[in-house]
């Protein structure tokens, strides 16, 4: 049966643990970017004044008032939007 | 011989790791093509093989075992070669088993070294469906794109032999880009031998999805040159494009000249004109005959490893000489000390 003659083994790297410096050279030369993160961000009303409690900033509700000293913030219909790419 | 039925346990190689499950087949002694479902038995006389079951483990074939496997066609450039006959592969007739994923066909070349699953086996009969159809892994295979090219970047790895280390290199571009925050990536091992252990690596190291060619319909994609081989690629391709991912890693098995790697890159570079090439070479003039043979085709290297990095001298040689970028694999980024490796035995 078979009939072949059959050498020893060779050795084979099957599995490598490379290193985060390297993944980050590896990164450069390919010019992999980080990934962008895009969407919007709903940030809630400014915080409360001393002693009182800030109002919610339900969707499509009004504004909170500016805190003292500020200015109104744009008043989107659906609370305050900030985009980010 | 008058065929029978085949019982549902009965041990099936990787080959046909898409074939579904079944209560009970029936197989009939005819002659059997490539991707033909198949029933094969080990003889009593012969030794213990291993091959690779669906799930990727390694499997004993006990001698007198039937198992399901497939005709199909090997041209290694590290271990054995063969293919099938004209006509088919004959009920009754011996053949080899030529890769552990189940490749069994006629021997034409064998490697000095040893393999575990290289073996004759007996041909008893192809699988047929309740209506006494043939079954074929194409039948099971990815057919048609599901949506338009999501235009995900491809970063393509090339070799300029078997086993320099090309998987080891798709894992690191695909732990690259997870480590930049892509959080969906799609491997595709696109031409050579089916390896469904090559491909789960993939997915362990965070791959969404990982294809080879059993997913399109071909155990292999040998022998060179073969007629239609552009249909199975652009298949290939069309579908991982358009799955909605962030970068797209494609691995080429074999060397630069075998299992229609040109025609692949032909069929890539009618999809992309703007790929970012990582080739693990086994020595620098490997490294420069690549340079060169990818350069007549409009194709740059961004990134060279493999053997021609193994050691500094190695790497600064081959860095100076093809004046592209080299980094090792099994050494820390300041390419000084040894970071952990495990070696085994093939």
């Amino acid at each position: 049966m078979g009939g072949l003659v059959r050498g020893g083994n060779i050795n084979i790297v099957r599995q490598v643990t490379v290193d985060e410096g390297t993944l980050q050279k590896i990164a450069e030369l390919l010019g992999i970017q980080g990934q962008v993160i895009s969407g919007t961000i709903y940030v809630s009303g400014p915080p409360s004044p001393a002693g009182g409690t800030a109002p919610p900033s339900p969707p499509g509700g009004v504004a909170p008032p500016p805190p003292s000293g500020g200015t109104a913030p744009p008043s989107p219909a659906s609370g305050r939007r900030r985009s980010r790419r | 011989m008058n065929g029978g039925h085949l019982p549902a346990d009965i041990k099936r190689t990787s080959a046909l790791r898409r074939v579904p499950p079944f209560e009970a087949l029936k197989f009939r002694p005819v002659f059997a093509g490539e991707g033909d479902v198949c029933a094969f038995e080990l003889p009593r006389g012969a030794f213990p093989i291993t091959v690779e079951a669906p799930s990727g483990r390694a499997m004993t074939i006990a001698p007198g075992d039937n198992f399901l496997a497939t005709p199909g066609y090997r041209e290694s450039t590290r271990w054995v070669s063969g293919g099938i006959p004209a006509g088919g592969l004959a009920p009754g007739e011996q053949y080899w088993v030529l890769a552990d994923c189940g490749i069994v066909g006629e021997l034409r070349d064998d490697s000095p070294v040893e393999t575990e699953y290289l073996s004759r086996v007996r041909y008893l009969g192809t699988a047929c469906g309740e209506r006494g159809e043939t079954l074929n892994i194409r039948q099971f295979a990815i057919t048609g794109a599901s949506a338009r090219d999501h235009d995900a970047p491809v970063y393509l790895v090339l070799g300029t032999s078997g086993h320099v280390g090309k998987t080891s290199a798709g894992v690191a571009v695909l732990r690259a880009l997870r480590s930049k925050g892509h959080s969906t990536v799609i491997a595709l091992k696109a031409t050579g031998t089916a390896s469904f252990e090559e491909i789960a690596r993939y997915q362990d190291f965070g791959a969404a999805h990982a294809f080879d060619c059993i997913d399109f319909g071909l155990p292999t994609t040998y022998p060179s040159d073969r007629e239609g081989i552009s249909d199975t690629f652009f298949n290939a391709l069309d579908f991982c494009l358009s799955l909605s991912a962030e970068a797209v890693v494609v691995e080429c098995g074999g060397d630069l000249f075998g299992a229609n790697v040109p025609e692949f890159l032909t069929c890539l570079k009618a999809r992309r004109s703007d790929l970012k090439i990582v080739l693990a070479a086994a020595d620098v003039l490997g490294a420069l005959g690549a340079q060169r043979t990818l350069a007549e085709i409009g194709l740059a290297i961004s990134l060279i490893t493999g053997p021609c990095t193994d050691t500094p001298t190695l790497r600064e040689r081959t860095q100076a000489r093809c004046g592209i970028p080299a980094i090792n694999l099994v050494r820390n980024a300041d390419q000084g000390t040894q970071s952990f490796l495990a070696r085994s035995p093939h």
